[in-house]
């Protein structure tokens, strides 16, 4: 993970945190509001429920005050009926006052009408004629204009107890509840009026239907029924509304059994709340966005660009440009004590550096000045194989073929004795001949650069076993057992075969039955290959001497040879980083033993 | 009639023993008839070239020339280079006889187009015969029309 992808997890943690609280602080405040503003809807309707209380009341104090009028205590029909006219023209709110005498007659009426009315049967007659209490409250339509009134009668007696008349006034509730509504303070609130038995009697606004209907079976009006106080309730209306409503009552007038509902529209009444959320959340966001650019730029600045110079300047250093710093303006802080001590430690590096080209340089030179003198002394040392192969041998010949051309020319001359003596000359000079070509072929393979191959060794040593035939004579019994293919240079372990084979030939030349067993094995890193004979041999007294050069263990005379054939073994194998060891016992045979490594030889000597 | 007249085979050989075992060795072929024999490699330029001591020679060029590499003042080599550059006698044919067989010596000469390269051995027999083949051979080719 990126340090840019560490940080700005650790800033969004550092900025989500904060955020969530406070959007949940917002969550519930908004809960609070709505919990608030359903309060206020519940306040509201206890609030209207209150006023109507006291407008019934206000009535009675009304009713109480005209019944002791003067002008009523007549029987002038027409006088009375004006002089209610005139109250009544004092309170609009009514639709009309009237008297019934206690038979139930319709007596002052302040419509002036002089209509004739039995009203009897009116259940507030009856309850204001009988109850203990002398006021009697009941809502009702009116007859002609459908209107719902509340009839709020009054029986006035004399001090005997007998009734005199009861005073009605009918509160015009549709006029009255209208400013209720009105008065409520949001746009989608309803404010409804219903008596006890569910009939709706005003509904504000826009409520003409509804009236007269009822809504008795309606959880609307069961709710209204049963719980007053701040709780509310939810309905959805047809057409998809959803309102919330609180209910109160007026328990003064039970026979009355009105209850209030107020109902606003659920966004209506959630609007403010939302709105508040919603400017919060906003202002939150804002707010966390600020934080959050905040703290990016400072991390960004401070921690991720610094972090990209230091890789950027190590990753030009690591690519070899030891001229790469991470340079000035080092920040205050780790980072840029960081970045003074990479610079400090780059300087450094780069110094050592120069000190080391420079070492290396002096190297170089001191090993081209060396190599040049070895490649001198080479040089020399070819001059002086070239002498001798080319300045010893001509003496040689000269002695060989004048000692031959006296030979030819004198014969005649010579006796027995002065023909083996020139005899003796020539044998000399041949094996001094031999001596020369072997030693120049010793020195030759110092200077000799090795190929590497996967060499047959079974293949060579039939070959080399093939050439060492000579016509007229028979070779030994050669036994050839297992024989791991070697690496290495093919033309020089065949020179080695061809020394070893070569000796044990010749070695072996005087048994009976000469018998020659070459094997070979595996042993670790390296092939182990054996040339076995059962010849002469050799005493191990003797061994140190066995692979020098011109160093021999046996004589001339019996067994021919330069004492050059195991120097030249020694020199292939250990040109391939073999060894070479032998053992012997005189007259029994002798077993050489060579080592190749399995890898081969490095390359080019 | 000069004694440089007529010179079949040119051999330029330091020392007088390989010399007059040379030439016994090429008389014993029967190519023994005009053999001139020089010490060293100035001489036998001088003698190609007719300057110097053979600035009077006729114009007539060897049919074969046997060259020793060691020689004194000019070597066998630079000798071997001078026949090779010139157009006169180039078609010469040279054999190298030599009693090294040294490998650099050896690839200078076939570089600079040497007809044939013979060791010299030590023992006379084989050197004899080496010699005596060489030159019947390169005599046999380069005939004079």
């Amino acid at each position: 993970m990126s340090i840019r992808a560490r940080l700005l997890l650790l800033i969004l943690f550092a900025t989500l945190i904060p955020a969530l609280v406070g959007g949940m602080q917002f969550l519930e405040r908004r809960d609070s509001e709505i919990t608030a503003a359903q309060r206020d809807l519940a306040a509201a309707a206890q609030r209207v429920a209150r006023v109507l209380r006291d407008t019934v009341r206000a009535t009675a104090q009304l009713h109480y005050g005209l019944s002791r009028a003067r002008d009523l205590d007549t029987q002038d029909k027409a006088a009375c009926s004006a002089f209610l006219a005139d109250v009544l023209k004092e309170h609009p709110q009514y639709t009309g006052i009237l008297t019934i005498t206690p038979k139930g007659d319709l007596f002052c009426d302040s419509l002036r009408t002089g209509r004739a009315l039995n009203l009897t049967d009116r259940q507030y007659f009856q309850s204001a004629l009988n109850s203990k209490t002398p006021l009697a409250v009941e809502p009702a339509f009116g007859r002609l204009t459908g209107i719902a009134v509340l009839q709020v009668a009054y029986a006035s007696r004399r001090e005997t107890g007998e009734p005199r008349f009861v005073l009605l006034a009918s509160l015009n509730l549709e006029k009255y509840m209208q400013p209720r509504a009105t008065s409520l303070p949001r746009e989608t609130a309803v404010i409804a009026l219903m008596d006890g038995k569910g009939t709706i009697l005003t509904w504000h606004p826009d409520g003409e239907k509804l009236r007269g209907t009822s809504i008795a079976d309606s959880p609307l009006f069961r709710f209204a029924r049963e719980r007053h106080g701040e709780e509310v309730r939810e309905d959805i209306e047809a057409g998809g509304v959803s309102r919330i409503w609180a209910a109160s009552a007026l328990p003064e007038f039970p026979e009355a059994g009105l209850h209030v509902l107020v109902g606003v529209a659920r966004k209506d009444l959630l609007a403010s709340a939302n709105r508040n959320l919603n400017q919060g959340l906003a202002i939150l966001a804002v707010v966390s966005l600020l934080v959050f650019a905040g703290g990016w730029a400072l991390v960004e600045l401070g921690i991720r660009r610094q972090s990209a110079r230091i890789i950027a300047a190590v990753a030009r250093f690591s690519r070899g440009d030891f001229g790469a710093r991470i340079g000035q303006p080092y920040p205050r802080g780790e980072i840029g004590g960081l970045m003074a001590a990479l610079d400090h430690a780059f300087e450094l590096m780069q110094a050592q550096r120069d000190v080391i080209q420079q070492l290396n340089a002096d190297l170089e030179r001191r090993v081209a000045g060396r190599t040049a003198r070895l490649e001198a002394s080479i040089k020399e040392l070819e001059g002086f194989t070239y002498t001798i192969s080319h300045d010893l041998r001509t003496p040689l010949r000269a002695i060989d073929g004048f000692s031959r051309i006296m030979e030819e020319d004198c014969a005649g001359k010579l006796d027995d004795e002065g023909r083996r003596l020139l005899g003796v000359i020539r044998a000399n000079s041949r094996r001094m001949g031999e001596l020369i070509d072997d030693l120049l072929e010793f020195s030759r393979l110092g200077r000799k650069s090795l190929s590497n191959t996967t060499i047959d060794m079974r293949r060579q040593v039939e070959e080399v076993m093939g050439s060492l035939q000579v016509p007229g004579k028979r070779l030994p019994r050669l036994e050839i057992g297992a024989l791991p293919p070697a690496s290495g240079d093919a033309a020089l372990v065949k020179l080695a075969w061809t020394n070893l084979l070569g000796n044990a030939v010749k070695f072996s030349s005087k048994r009976e039955q000469p018998v020659i067993e070459v094997s070979g094995r595996e042993n670790g890193g390296e092939n182990v290959y054996c040339v076995k004979d059962n010849g002469a041999g050799f005493d191990m007294q003797y061994y140190n001497k066995l692979f020098g050069v011109f160093q021999r263990l046996h004589s001339t005379e019996d067994f021919p040879g330069t004492g050059v054939g195991l120097a030249i073994v020694q020199r292939v194998v250990s040109l391939h980083g073999g060894r070479v060891w032998a053992e012997g016992k005189v007259n029994e045979g002798a077993e050489f033993y060579f080592s190749l490594p399995n890898g081969g030889v490095d390359g080019p000597i | 009639m000069d004694q440089f007249e007529k010179v079949d085979i040119l051999l330029v050989e330091d020392n007088p023993a390989d010399a007059e075992l040379t030439m016994r060795a090429l008389r014993k072929g029967n190519l023994a008839n005009h053999i001139t024999w020089l010490k060293d490699g100035a001489a036998a330029l001088d003698f190609i070239f007719r300057t110097g001591e053979y600035a009077g020679r006729p114009e007539q060029y060897p049919r074969l020339i046997l060259l020793d590499i060691k020689l004194p003042k000019v070597d066998g080599i630079e000798v071997l280079k001078r026949i090779k550059a010139d157009e006169r006698t180039k078609v010469i044919p040279v054999v190298m006889v030599t009693s090294s067989a040294e490998g650099r010596d050896i690839t200078e000469s076939y570089k600079l187009g040497v007809n044939s390269y013979v060791v010299k051995p030590v023992e006379f027999s084989q050197f004899s015969d080496t010699v005596a083949k060489a030159g019947l051979y390169w005599m046999l080719v380069n005939k004079t029309p």
